[in-house]
């Protein structure tokens, strides 16, 4: 099956500035892909270079089997990183514009416009000018007219920024939904989470180069996993396990609980070995608990880079 | 181009959905007639006004004052008629008009203007006085300070004069050190008129007085008064090849109106777009736009939709202004059109409008591509607004020396070539000249063109502030590696 997005040795440098290194990567037909990386890893500019926006200094990308994005350009959704809307238009307006630019006839358009903003919980404002509709619901119009053409190919960057969790989590829906249609989903973000429940495949991305490129299980094997374990044990000995590559002390679960200790196990390493081997050798632990790394764990050890902390419901509340 | 024209559709109903469209739209010929009738109401609004004439040099000044404002009042009725038969049935007409007047007085003139435009003449008021002569107050004083204080109230409105009307202005002459002189009392420090007309009547009564008392015959002294020598007007460029008509002027005077009207269409309509780009620039718009549609289609769809916008209000304007033109003016109007058509200053104006509209347009588009807030504006449209006064400052020496080489050579400049070629159009500039200029601009606008569409791919999803200098570094071609 031919590629849906093709990125080939892409380079682009603003001055002495190498914002893109040498970037190979490719998006199968009907995947979601993500492609995560901190502001400044050069995801926009990547984006920007795929749709046209930009010429890359070096490189070859195809899009939906063509070379240049010109014949391509209506099977494509985009939705910039920085929003933006006539701001006196209405929803549908907007919307219906958009679509026609695309070459969706401008009476079939507003049909969809008015389908795709219902759905959105949008029904009674499809009248009201944006300028009057909140920054969420504006963020939902303005995904609306990324998709409502039916693009085979969605482009997003940082599609989640400025959205309250709740309607990040129901932008995640429609993402999905886009995706159960047959399109092809290649969004950008810095929030790790998204990404983990979203994506098929994951493209990590730091100072400009590829850092990973592959399934999310794939991405979190290449991170440690922690063992913790409750009980009486000798962190010497702990250490010299095979595949424990580092062992530290941990505060009790509870106040006056037993002595607590975390191994880190070494990426690949089997732990049930680790384990087997900690009881064979008379361990007396009364409760142990195995953390699977998360992606922003391996995002970590993957381009020895640190992200900003993921927003959670609580953190927002 | 299927893009193109949506984007054009877009810019053209997002202005024509708006309530401040229509009212430009109604408001610029109401502008225009309120302009021109502001004079002729103001004229009316003092011609309601009453003057005394108070008369204390013991002679018959008063009474010679009165018959002299009379006179300049008919005078004023014959210039009026002259005029309306020079609109409306051409300079022979006036000219007979005015002859007759000369000969007959306002009766003849009246009559010869019934002859010569007989419909303008069954429509014609002659123009009211400006003011009305009232007799003084009763029991006024014979010294002078006395007559003046005894005046002020009546001028300031705190008493009336016997049948309750109010007094507006007084003129009182007396004797100072022997000459002839005039106290002239106005309720509003700013009215003019009684003071002009009273200047001028009393100027012509003392001097026809000075001169009857060194001896001239009062015939004479009519005919002095009279004379007016004919001079005649010649030039080879007229188009009899001799005597210079006002109709040989008109196409020097319609070249300049249409150089003033294409700078301002051009100037309103690049505003327009610069405002619209720069309005899409900082909502983020124009990103969006440019990952839907090429650089071109943007920037041409924007800039064929505000020129649409621009014919829409000029062709409905210059509509308005030939029907009222044809109206009120018909023997002008036939004029000015076959000036407009026989000299092809229409088909003129159409091509250096279209290229001076592109040109600019393209500049303004590619500036207001990089410009987030009106402060970025100014920075970066100051140049080109500077640019654009050389030729204001230089259009009107088309009109009284068409032929100055420093002209020439800067209608070769193009962004003042339409406004300055247009103005000199009427003047019989060399075909060589206009095809020149024309294909310079031809030239130079496509690399304009070229240029702001570079700037404006880069403008349009570029973030932070822009000065000169950066701009300009974005026109050069990006390197490859």
């Amino acid at each position: 099956m031919t590629s849906a997005l093709v990125v080939d040795r892409l380079t682009k440098r603003y001055g002495v500035q190498t914002a893109v290194n040498d970037l190979s990567f490719s998006v199968e037909p009907g995947s979601i892909t993500g492609f995560l990386g901190p502001n400044g890893a050069g995801k926009t500019s990547t984006v920007r270079m795929i749709l046209g926006l930009i010429a890359p200094t070096a490189g070859r990308i195809t899009v939906l089997g063509s070379q240049t994005i010109r014949p391509v350009q209506d099977r494509v959704g985009f939705l910039p990183e920085e929003r933006g809307l006539y701001k006196r238009m209405n929803p549908v307006d907007a919307v219906a514009f958009l679509a026609s630019l695309k070459g969706v006839p401008t009476a079939e358009g507003r049909r969809r416009a008015r389908t795709m903003l219902e759905a959105q919980g949008l029904g009674g404002h499809l009248r009201k000018p944006i300028k009057a509709l909140s920054k969420g619901m504006a963020q939902k119009v303005q995904l609306v007219a990324a998709v409502a053409h039916h693009p085979d190919l969605v482009i997003l960057d940082e599609p989640f920024s400025g959205l309250d969790p709740v309607n990040q989590q129901a932008l995640e829906g429609v993402i999905r939904d886009i995706a159960a249609r047959g399109a092809t989903v290649l969004f950008s973000t810095h929030v790790m989470q998204h990404a983990e429940r979203l994506c098929d495949r994951v493209v990590l991305l730091a100072r400009g180069r590829k850092a990973f490129d592959g399934t999310v299980p794939e991405a979190r094997a290449a991170a440690p996993r922690v063992l913790t374990l409750e009980g009486q044990a000798d962190a010497e000995a702990l250490a010299r396990l095979p595949g424990v590559v580092a062992v530290q002390p941990a505060p009790p679960a509870e106040r006056g609980g037993a002595p607590r200790l975390t191994a880190v196990v070494a990426p690949h390493a089997p732990v049930q070995e680790v384990l087997r081997a900690l009881f064979s050798q008379g361990f007396d632990v009364s409760r142990f608990e195995m953390k699977e790394p998360s992606l922003h764990d391996a995002f970590i050890v993957l381009t020895g880079e640190s992200l900003p902390a993921p927003q959670t419901l609580e953190s927002a509340a | 181009m299927r893009r193109l024209l949506i984007i054009a559709g877009r810019e053209y109903m997002s202005y024509v959905r708006t309530a401040g469209f229509w009212l430009s739209l109604a408001l610029a010929p109401l502008g225009l007639v309120v302009g021109l009738g502001l004079p002729v109401f103001m004229d009316r609004a003092q011609q309601g006004s009453t003057v005394a004439i108070v008369d204390l040099t013991g002679g018959d000044y008063a009474a010679r004052l009165r018959a002299r404002l009379d006179e300049d009042v008919r005078d004023g009725g014959i210039q009026a008629m002259r005029l309306l038969a020079l609109t409306t049935a051409g300079p022979d007409a006036a000219k007979a008009v005015r002859e007759a007047g000369g000969r007959g007085g306002e009766p003849a003139a009246r009559a010869e203007l019934a002859r010569v435009a007989p419909g303008a003449a069954s429509r014609f008021k002659a123009p009211p006085p400006p003011f009305r002569i009232a007799p003084p107050p009763p029991s006024l004083p014979g010294e002078r300070a006395a007559v003046n204080a005894a005046l002020r109230p009546y001028i300031s409105g705190e008493r009336t004069l016997p049948g309750g009307e109010q007094l507006d202005g007084a003129v009182v002459l007396h004797r100072s050190e022997g000459e002839i002189a005039v106290d002239l009392w106005t309720a509003e420090l700013g009215a003019d008129t009684v003071e002009d007309a009273v200047r001028v009547a009393m100027r012509d009564l003392l001097r026809a007085e000075r001169l009857t008392a060194a001896g001239l015959s009062p015939d004479l002294l009519e005919q002095v008064e009279d004379l007016q020598p004919e001079i005649r007007e010649l030039s080879p460029k007229a188009a009899g090849g001799g005597e210079v008509s006002l109709r040989d002027r008109l196409p020097t005077v319609v070249g300049f109106a249409l150089g003033v009207g294409l700078f301002m269409v051009i100037f309103a309509g690049a505003g327009l777009l610069f405002n619209s780009v720069m309005e899409e620039k900082s909502s983020r718009v124009l990103e969006i736009l440019a990952g839907s549609a090429s650089t071109t289609e943007i920037m041409g769809g924007k800039i064929l939709g505000v020129a649409a916008l621009t014919a829409t209000m000029m062709l409905t304007w210059a509509a308005l202004g030939t029907l009222a033109l044809i109206q009120g003016a018909p023997g002008m109007a036939a004029d000015v059109g076959s000036v407009l058509m026989g000299r092809g200053l229409l088909l003129y104006f159409v091509l250096y409008a279209l290229l001076g509209y592109v040109m600019y347009a393209a500049i303004f588009a590619g500036i207001g591509a990089f410009c987030d807030s009106p402060r970025e504006a100014q920075t970066l449209l100051t140049p080109v607004i500077l640019l654009a006064t050389v030729p204001i400052l230089f259009m009107s020496l088309a009109v009284r020396d068409p032929g100055s080489p420093l002209l020439q050579v800067l209608s070769w400049i193009p962004p003042f070539t339409p406004f300055l070629m247009l103005a000199r159009a009427g003047s019989e500039v060399a075909l060589w000249e206009v095809v020149g200029t024309l294909l310079l601009m031809l030239l130079t606008t496509a690399a304009v063109v070229h240029l702001s569409g570079r700037a404006f791919k880069a403008g349009a999803i570029s973030s932070g502030p822009v000065d000169l200098k950066r701009l300009l570094s974005r026109l050069r071609p990006a390197k490859a590696a």
